[in-house]
């Protein structure tokens, strides 16, 4: 293409623009995810009452990796989906990458060493209770995941579907780990399946439609800009 | 830029302006296919329009822009690589016959897939597209070849080229 095409290509980007409203700052759209999160363990605890997970649990080095792991994760993950989608925080976006990844570690690694330590455990292993757990973490994650998405379609997104990822992962990992602070098992094996294992494969899961989201509320958007 | 968001054409044209050598020397400096230069401009300054909502005026200008203009390298890098993997591939596939020849005039020159995106567009925009950033002719040319007025040609070359943009973003995505 020659440069005069250029010249007219930028006259008719001139012709053609209309006043666009900034994206929000990030530290606004983070207090609004800590509110989203806020009313969200408010229903966690309409949800299974005031339970919180057995002193017992509280006392075990694993549990707390776990625990730390699953914020760390979400953390990163969230950081991650949210500065990847404006141009010039790329730095941002690899640091929140590099912690989920360290989460993600730190959350495997507390499960594997519950397990590890465990009397056996597989005969006792609750599976209705691991089910509800992971559907519990899904869908306290779901709105969130959703107010990400919708903020990732609005900003300039160019991997809809490894934002999803991240901002679904990110999600569903901070409600896990509100069904982990407040599960009143301690099995090592619904721990590390039923908090993490699973909750990942459904947010893996989640990444799908709103990878889909993403992509036609941006392109909806982009169609007016 | 803040004027820019806020509508202001005057200013969006001082900029443009302003920041055309700038983009054009940096993509110089990264993409060596002199005939796929101009083109990555193009992609840079239709990014930096369709992301200059997400420029905030508390964060400095520059590193926003050469993240656009990065992004636009990265995509043109990766793009060619799968065309190049694509065309070493059917090079490579002896028995694939080749496909219809497209009814273009300029089609010897262009990649199969921009010809299959062309031939999407409605036609008075395939029309301003053909004529302005194809063929290389100035707008009032242009514009007396395709009967309309030079500011409608514009828009309809602009919708266009934006409409092929978005086809073979798709397309490259699927």
């Amino acid at each position: 293409m020659s440069e005069r095409g250029t010249e007219v290509m930028l006259e008719g980007l001139v012709e053609n623009l209309e006043p666009v409203k900034p994206i929000p700052p990030l530290r606004s759209v983070f207090r609004m995810l800590a509110l989203i999160f806020g009313v969200a363990a408010l229903v966690n605890l309409l949800w299974v009452g005031r339970s919180l997970a057995p002193l017992s649990a509280w006392l075990h080095p694993p549990f707390w990796l776990l625990l730390i792991g699953l914020g760390v994760t979400a953390g990163g993950s969230m950081l991650a989906a949210l500065t990847g989608a404006i141009p010039g925080r790329e730095r941002l976006a690899r640091m929140g990458r590099g912690t989920a990844w360290a989460g993600a570690l730190m959350a495997s690694l507390g499960g594997i060493l519950g397990l590890a330590a465990a009397d056996p455990v597989v005969a006792r292993f609750p599976l209705g209770i691991t089910v509800a757990c992971a559907w519990r973490a899904c869908a306290l994650g779901a709105v969130p995941a959703a107010a990400l998405c919708v903020y990732l379609a609005r900003a300039f997104e160019r991997r809809p579907g490894v934002a999803a990822i991240f901002a679904c992962v990110g999600a569903v990992t901070l409600g896990s780990g509100l069904v982990h602070t407040s599960c009143p098992s301690r099995e090592s094996l619904h721990l590390l399946l039923g908090h993490w294992l699973a909750p990942l494969g459904l947010a893996l899961l989640l990444a799908l439609p709103f990878s889909l989201l993403i992509r036609r509320l941006g392109r909806g958007s982009r169609a007016g800009s | 830029m803040i004027a820019t968001q806020a509508g202001d054409a005057a200013a969006y044209d001082k900029l443009l302006a302003e920041l055309l050598p700038r983009l054009r020397q940096y993509i110089r400096r990264r993409v060596f296919d002199v005939n796929a230069q101009e083109d990555v401009v193009q992609n840079v300054f239709l990014s930096l329009h369709r992301a200059r909502h997400t420029y905030r005026a508390e964060r400095p200008f520059s590193p926003w822009l050469y993240a656009v203009a990065r992004n636009a390298v990265i995509d043109y890098t990766r793009s060619r690589g799968r065309r190049l993997g694509r065309e070493l591939s059917l090079e490579a596939d002896a028995g694939v016959e080749p496909v219809a020849a497209p009814a273009d005039p300029h089609a010897d020159d262009l990649a199969p897939e921009l010809i299959e995106a062309l031939q999407a567009l409605p036609d008075n925009q395939r029309e301003a597209v053909t004529l302005i950033h194809l063929e290389g002719l100035s707008v009032a040319v242009a514009s007396e070849r395709a009967g309309v007025s030079k500011s409608a040609l514009k828009v309809r070359a602009h919708r266009g080229y934006r409409a092929l943009h978005a086809l073979l973003e798709d397309w490259e995505r699927e």
